[in-house]
């Protein structure tokens, strides 16, 4: 998944016809003031940053006068949000909205079908509100109006808004599919008190499976930034890494057995340092790169490498790590756990440099959230 | 067939003469599955693994019983290749590996539904009915034969767990790796279905993770005829982090674990929360099945 910033969604959905309200984006709180002078107060402040829930963690904010616009984008770039720091804020107008909706195209993996989805009452409500819409989008990847026309009928709308809120949803479902998204959402879609239709929120997630033949969606999900620590380190080094603050290192190989030994590490008393699934890249620099990763979380004393080897050949994994623990001499000890495809071999490997190849998993985790950090290489 | 692969499965391997396909052809020779042929774009004539490499998959089925297609080529080229199998005539597609486009899934299930194949993956190590046939790169010696049906989202767990049943005694008659991708091919449910009506299989195990909903539909199977348990990993898991597989991300708090697990043990499934706790709750399992553990 690779989330588009609001900036460069609308940027994206406009050039399919969806209508946004006017804006500009900004680097500094001087470029902040000077566009919402452009613009004309009030102004919404609204940091871009791939989260969710910005509302909810303070990053929008509206501004009624140009000392607020200096003031409030001040605090909105020298704040976190979600540990990200926004180097951009979304400077846009002020809209006078009746009524909110939601519309979002994504597929739903249970029925394995691509789907718009609608619901009134838009924004931070979603969640809570019951009724949504579901219209399952033909093979041919057109959108079924009648079902959506139905509902909007039974709703406060003027004809025309009705109208205007069937083309965007045409337009979100093209957008989507043209695009091969995971997500496209508008949430809200806006209806001014003039009747007006416009798109307050929208957000793009793109499949980066389908980046390497969406040119136009990669050029723009270059353009995120700045970016969450674990989307660099998979992007780097194909490691899938999420820092869990404990004092366990885990090296392990494919998610489920690696979440199975974080379990393990918190029944014995430990807490895994991190989730690093190394399976996508099971290669002496991906390996390096794994042991780097883990020596940089704060209050690492062990390292557990757990690895299962079914195409991964497991002497090589164990010939691979002693050559990286000897080159870097880490400050912590190491514990294997190699198993699968010539485990045997690995554990001579291991023998052969000091460390022993636990047999099963239990007695590796005992071992790793037992020992302090001395090496347990002779 | 017995559930998918066994001894009547001739198959085919798209893409066989790249360096892990080879590798794993070989490997799947070695358990005694037999390769019929390779088709690989350009380099038909040749031969691979002792086999011959045709074109198209339509030359291969020509010349040959060939009735399974492994494929193990590029995600940007996967799509075509199992589209090119099923529009050949084959039934059983397994398509391993990872990187699929979600779109492209999309497309392949609906494809697959509508022309009664099954089609296993993608992020799968693939199927394996032990001392039978191997479709896949499962560790062989992970695996005995037995009366426990499996069905795994994950290939690194389904590989532990295996691996501590065989060495327990409690052999497995067919696992089948379903993948960890949001969307996939065969669904749970499906695989579910075919365990259950597999006269070689008296129990089933079934292996999840946290994120999806499908973990629900199995509360609703209970009754079906064989007795079913689950093991569920991600009790540690931080509510609101995405875990490795796409699938595996915990939104809302319907999806907690906890809930998930006490929604299965309500409808009457046992839940194994740790590693240690599958044996003795597969024994009972198969108890209640009828069967010896094999």
């Amino acid at each position: 998944m690779s989330q588009l910033t609001e900036h460069l969604s609308k940027s994206l959905l406009a050039a399919w016809g969806l209508p946004i309200p006017l804006s500009e984006s900004v680097r500094s709180p001087e470029q902040a003031v000077t566009v919402a002078d452009r613009i004309g107060y009030p102004v919404m402040l609204k940091v871009q940053l791939p989260v969710v829930s910005r509302l909810r963690l303070g990053g929008v904010r509206r501004a009624e006068n140009r000392d607020e616009a200096h003031e409030f984008s001040s605090t909105l770039f020298n704040s976190s949000f979600d540990e990200l720091q926004p180097n951009s804020v979304l400077v846009e107008e002020c809209m006078s909205v009746e009524q909110e909706l939601y519309l979002g195209v994504t597929c739903n993996d249970r029925h394995r079908a691509h789907a718009l989805i609608f619901s009134a009452g838009g924004g931070a409500a979603l969640e809570t509100h019951g009724q949504a819409l579901n219209i399952s989008i033909r093979p041919d990847g057109t959108l079924p109006t009648v079902p959506l026309r139905h509902h909007l009928q039974g709703m406060s709308l003027s004809t025309r808004a009705q109208a205007e809120v069937i083309r965007i949803a045409e337009l979100l479902v093209r957008a989507y599919m043209a695009s091969e998204a995971r997500i496209v959402e508008v949430n809200p879609l806006g209806i001014t008190v003039d009747g007006r239709v416009v798109a307050l929120d929208a957000r793009v997630v793109a499949d980066v499976n389908a980046l390497y033949r969406q040119p136009g969606l990669a050029a723009l999900a270059r353009q995120v930034a700045p970016r969450r620590p674990e989307d660099l380190v998979r992007e780097q080094s194909r490691l899938e890494f999420v820092p869990l603050g404990g004092q366990i290192g885990l090296i392990s190989g494919g998610a489920g057995m690696t979440m199975a030994v974080m379990d393990l590490i918190e029944a014995a008393g430990g807490q895994a340092a991190c989730f690093l699934d190394c399976s996508a890249n099971p290669t002496p620099s991906g390996f390096s790169s794994a042991i780097n990763l883990v020596l940089r979380q704060p209050g690492v004393r062990s390292c557990l490498i757990s690895i299962i080897g079914g195409l991964t050949l497991v002497d090589k994994v164990a010939v691979n790590f002693v050559d990286l623990i000897d080159a870097k001499r880490p400050p912590i000890s190491f514990v294997f756990r190699l198993a699968g495809a010539n485990a045997g071999r690995a554990t001579q490997v291991l023998a052969q440099a000091g460390f022993k190849n636990y047999e099963t998993i239990e007695e590796a985790v005992r071992a790793a959230v037992g020992t302090p950090g001395e090496s347990a290489a002779s | 067939m017995t559930v998918l692969v066994d001894k009547s499965t001739q198959l085919i391997v798209q893409g066989i003469t790249g360096r892990m396909a080879s590798w794993i052809t070989e490997d799947i020779q070695a358990y005694g599955t037999e390769v019929v042929a390779g088709v690989v774009p350009g380099k038909g004539g040749r031969t691979q693994a002792g086999v011959p490499v045709f074109d198209f998959v339509e030359e291969a089925m020509a010349a040959t019983n060939a009735n399974t297609c492994l494929v193990l080529v590029p995600p940007h080229t996967a799509r075509e290749a199992i589209v090119e199998a099923v529009d050949a005539g084959i039934k059983l597609v397994v398509y391993p590996g990872d990187g699929l486009p979600i779109h492209d899934a999309v497309r392949l299930a609906k494809l697959a539904e509508e022309r009664k194949v099954v089609f296993v993956g993608p992020n799968t190590p693939g199927v394996i009915s032990p001392g039978l046939a191997k479709v896949g790169f499962m560790p062989s010696a992970c695996y005995a034969r037995g009366v426990l049906g499996i069905v795994s989202k994950s290939g690194s767990l389904s590989y532990e767990v295996c691996w501590r049943l065989s060495r327990a005694g409690i052999g497995q008659s067919t696992v089948i790796g379903i993948g960890g991708d949001p969307v996939r091919g065969l669904p749970l449910g499906d695989a579910l279905s075919l365990l259950e009506n597999d006269d070689e299989t008296d129990a089933v195990l079934v292996l999840g993770e946290i994120g999806g909903t499908e973990e629900y539909d199995l509360a609703s199977r209970v009754g079906n005829g064989k007795p079913l348990a689950v093991f569920m990993v991600g009790r540690s898991a931080p509510h609101g982090r995405r875990l490795g597989h796409a699938g595996a991300l915990i939104t809302g708090h319907s999806d907690t674990y906890e809930v998930k697990v006490r929604a299965l043990q309500q409808s009457g499934i046992p839940v194994a929360k740790t590693l240690n706790e599958i044996i003795p709750l597969v024994r009972r399992l198969i108890a209640r099945g009828g069967g010896k553990e094999g």
